[in-house]
């Protein structure tokens, strides 16, 4: 039986490295740590799940196809985050969406399709009441995000949600440093006054 | 869209509030299978190990450029000394008679009759008869740029003709 290899303990740079060799292991453990992060980046771009998934898809496979290409002194999460969020901008300037609902995309209309479209958070730890609060909060801010423009709201996910730097945000939205920090305050201060009715 | 290159950033500002609703965002997960459905769409090669210089060459078929390269060189060279010797004949006969005569031609002389005794083959003769004077210098450099220039234009037309260069994979 052949060997699984571990890759628990290597960086992205050993398991592109790997994955460049030709093992299909190393590939998989790339859509393993990325598959959540770049498909929530998407899906709160574009807010539509058939949507975000067909994306997310695109963009692993043209990652994936284009491992030859990366360089090793670049980050890898800053590449594949940045052609997941060119995907979804570029899907933004063809299409114009309106507006967001929890319950499922702006175009659905039957059960089945707000079902196949509405947000699902990826499982947490939490006692049930940390989660109901967590999921009431997390309902007015994804509304409130959804609201953002495109710029804004990448920047609040990367750095909220995937915990970038403002350096790696830059890198990836390809700004310059200061627009991010620009970017971020406005994008907060718009935040704040879309919540505030419901901030104590 | 505005650009804000050319004013001072704006620095994120504290607010725990939203900080406590920010910090309530989770990752979302794509359905079951998405690797799966990503895996049937890549193509799993290694990459190809560095090549040797040789093997590299020969691949890129630039083999013939270099060779033509250094065969033009050659061939441009024994040109440019042929016309050189052209242009100063006179100069160039009498240093090479005045040579001949004071060394070479005994040595020559010593060495045609050796070879006279020994052989009686066409390019002792054909030496001999440059050396007579029978056949002039001038045919014999004449011939060798008749053979230089062929050479030389096909090395010409092998560097200046445009590389075949690799089609870029485009993704999907």
């Amino acid at each position: 039986m052949p060997l699984i290899p571990d890759f628990s303990s290597a960086s992205d740079q050993d398991v592109v490295e790997q994955a460049r060799a030709g093992s299909e292991p190393a590939y998989r453990e790339l859509i393993r740590r990325y598959e959540r992060p770049v498909f929530s980046l998407i899906y709160r771009m574009v807010r539509d799940r058939e949507l975000a998934e067909d994306l997310a898809q695109e963009t692993f496979v043209k990652v994936l196809n284009a491992l030859a290409s990366y360089r090793p002194e670049f980050k890898f999460s800053s590449w594949i985050f940045k052609i997941a969020n060119n995907a979804a901008i570029d899907h933004l300037r063809r299409r114009q969406l309106e507006t967001l609902s929890v319950d499922g995309a702006p175009h659905a209309t039957t059960a089945d399709q707000m079902e196949s479209s509405s947000l699902e958070l990826a499982d947490r730890a939490e006692s049930p009441l940390q989660e109901l609060e967590a999921r009431e909060l997390g309902s007015l801010i994804e509304q409130a995000i959804s609201r953002l423009r495109p710029e804004y709201r990448a920047c609040i996910i990367l750095r909220h949600v995937e915990d970038r730097s403002y350096e790696e945000i830059a890198e990836i939205l390809d700004l310059p440093l200061g627009t991010v920090k620009t970017y971020l305050h406005r994008a907060r201060a718009e935040l704040k006054a879309m919540l505030g009715p419901w901030r104590e | 869209m505005t650009d804000h290159r050319n004013t001072p950033p704006l620095e994120p500002d504290l607010d725990p509030v939203l900080d406590r609703y920010l910090a309530s965002l989770g990752r979302y997960a794509p359905r079951p299978g998405f690797a799966d459905r990503v895996m049937a769409r890549v193509r799993v090669t290694p990459a190809p190990a560095a090549p040797l210089p040789g093997a590299r060459l020969a691949r890129r078929r630039r083999w013939p450029v270099l060779v033509g390269a250094l065969s033009g060189t050659a061939a441009a060279s024994s040109t440019a000394l042929t016309v050189w010797a052209a242009g100063h004949f006179e100069t160039l006969s009498a240093w090479l008679a005045a040579t001949l005569t004071a060394v070479g031609l005994p040595a020559w002389h010593r060495l045609l009759d050796w070879l006279a005794a020994q052989s009686a083959g066409v390019g002792a003769a054909v030496l001999s008869d440059v050396l007579a004077g029978r056949i002039p210098a001038m045919a014999i450099w004449l011939l060798a740029a008749s053979l230089a220039t062929p050479v030389s234009a096909v090395a010409l037309w092998q560097i200046a003709r445009t590389p075949v260069r690799m089609r870029k994979y485009a993704a999907r």
